[in-house]
């Protein structure tokens, strides 16, 4: 082995020295001096990279491990939190949500609060009332159509009156809850609103021809009241 | 099963968490920054551990994911260059030349591309082959730069000399 071999391979690791090197060094002043002045600066090394540690080190990291929910992971869980929100929307499973509207906010002359006041101080005739085929025409006639089963139980109220015209009054039952639907064939309008007036709130919905007022005791029954219809 | 790995984790733990926050402290230098790091480190660790086949290999794995998370959460470029090696000086400077040199301003004054891999070897322990590994480079590339870095030493070494 050459001494520049040997220097160079004393470069690389002053440590594992092979049979050659060995040989040659022990022949070799030059490179024996090499050898050790490189182990040397491989022991001030290994004592200067002897930094103190903090106290605890080891604790604080075995007590912060469980802590792995890190933005990357709450953005993965928001994303796929929205993308199954949006899927379960499309499908139809869930409605956006709704926030009840005051009544100062849409007038004391909207359906809605109409339809509250007529249901809450029982204003319907009763003409008719129980003709489960005239129920049938007056659903047409918005195009609509009640689903069947879930032990939902409909039957006709009788005609009222709104400002917006003749309307339908249809009772709702379910084993846990009560709406009235007041069906408004005069009265289109743009999208869904929900009022709250007199401890009752009113759902209106667009239909084909008019619109129909879901009134019940709560939001949510409303809407699932208002679930029981489709377009016919 | 769990229990064993986590208590398996635990003595990894306690077994590497100083050695690798003095290597992390080298890589940044700056000593909150070498803690986040060990805590990064072992965090990843962690949510690894699991899968991780072979334990024999955890040291390494740590070395890798430590030096990874530095590069990116922290690393910041810098200037690498230094002179080729110069194999006729060598024998121009003596062992007592070093007792007196302040090996950790020299280290820290080392370009990163060269103070890692003898970190790696001298405080870590490691062979040529795993250097290789852990920082992704081939064997003949780690040792130019682990022969470089010893050059470098002993050039700084020597320019305080000079100016003394």
């Amino acid at each position: 082995m050459s001494c520049l071999d040997c220097r160079r391979q004393l470069l690389i690791s002053p440590r594992d020295l092979s049979r050659d090197q060995r040989a040659h060094i022990a022949s070799c002043s030059g490179c024996a001096r090499l050898a050790a002045t490189l182990l040397d600066v491989d022991r001030h090394i290994a004592d200067a990279a002897l930094v103190p540690v903090p106290d605890g080190l080891a604790h604080r990291v075995l007590l912060a491990r469980p802590r792995r929910f890190g933005w990357r992971h709450a953005g993965i869980a928001a994303l796929a939190l929205a993308v199954l929100g949006a899927i379960v929307m499309l499908s139809g499973l869930l409605d956006p949500p709704m926030f009840p509207t005051p009544v100062q906010a849409v007038g004391p002359n909207h359906p809605a609060v109409e339809a509250i006041s007529l249901v809450v101080d029982d204003r319907a005739e009763l003409k008719e009332s129980g003709n489960a085929s005239k129920m049938k025409d007056s659903l047409h006639a918005l195009g609509l159509e009640l689903k069947q089963g879930g032990g939902v139980h409909a039957y006709y109220g009788g005609k009222c009156h709104l400002r917006a015209g003749d309307c339908d009054l249809i009772v709702l039952d379910t084993p846990d809850a009560r709406a009235s639907v007041v069906l408004v064939p005069d009265s289109p309008v743009a999208e869904r609103v929900l009022v709250t007036d007199r401890h009752k709130v009113a759902l209106v919905t667009p239909a084909k021809a008019g619109s129909y007022v879901v009134v019940a005791d709560s939001p949510k029954v409303a809407r699932r009241m208002q679930r029981l219809f489709r377009r016919g | 099963m769990f229990s064993g790995k986590r208590a398996e984790f635990e003595a990894l733990v306690h077994s590497y968490s100083a050695e690798l926050y003095r290597y992390a402290y080298y890589l940044s230098r700056d000593r909150l920054t070498a803690e986040d790091l060990v805590q990064e480190t072992f965090a990843r660790a962690w949510s690894g551990w699991m899968r991780l086949r072979d334990v024999k290999a955890a040291k390494k794995w740590l070395y890798t994911i430590l030096r990874r998370e530095n590069a990116r959460l922290y690393e910041r470029k810098r200037l690498d260059i230094v002179d080729d090696q110069d194999l006729d000086a060598l024998e121009t400077v003596s062992t007592a030349d070093f007792a007196d040199l302040e090996v950790r301003q020299a280290l820290e004054a080392l370009p990163p591309c060269y103070r890692e891999p003898l970190l790696l070897q001298v405080v870590g322990g490691f062979t040529c082959d795993e250097i290789a590994k852990i920082m992704n480079l081939t064997p003949g590339a780690t040792m130019t730069r682990l022969s470089r870095a010893r050059l470098a030493l002993r050039k700084a070494s020597g320019g305080k000399e000079a100016s003394a």
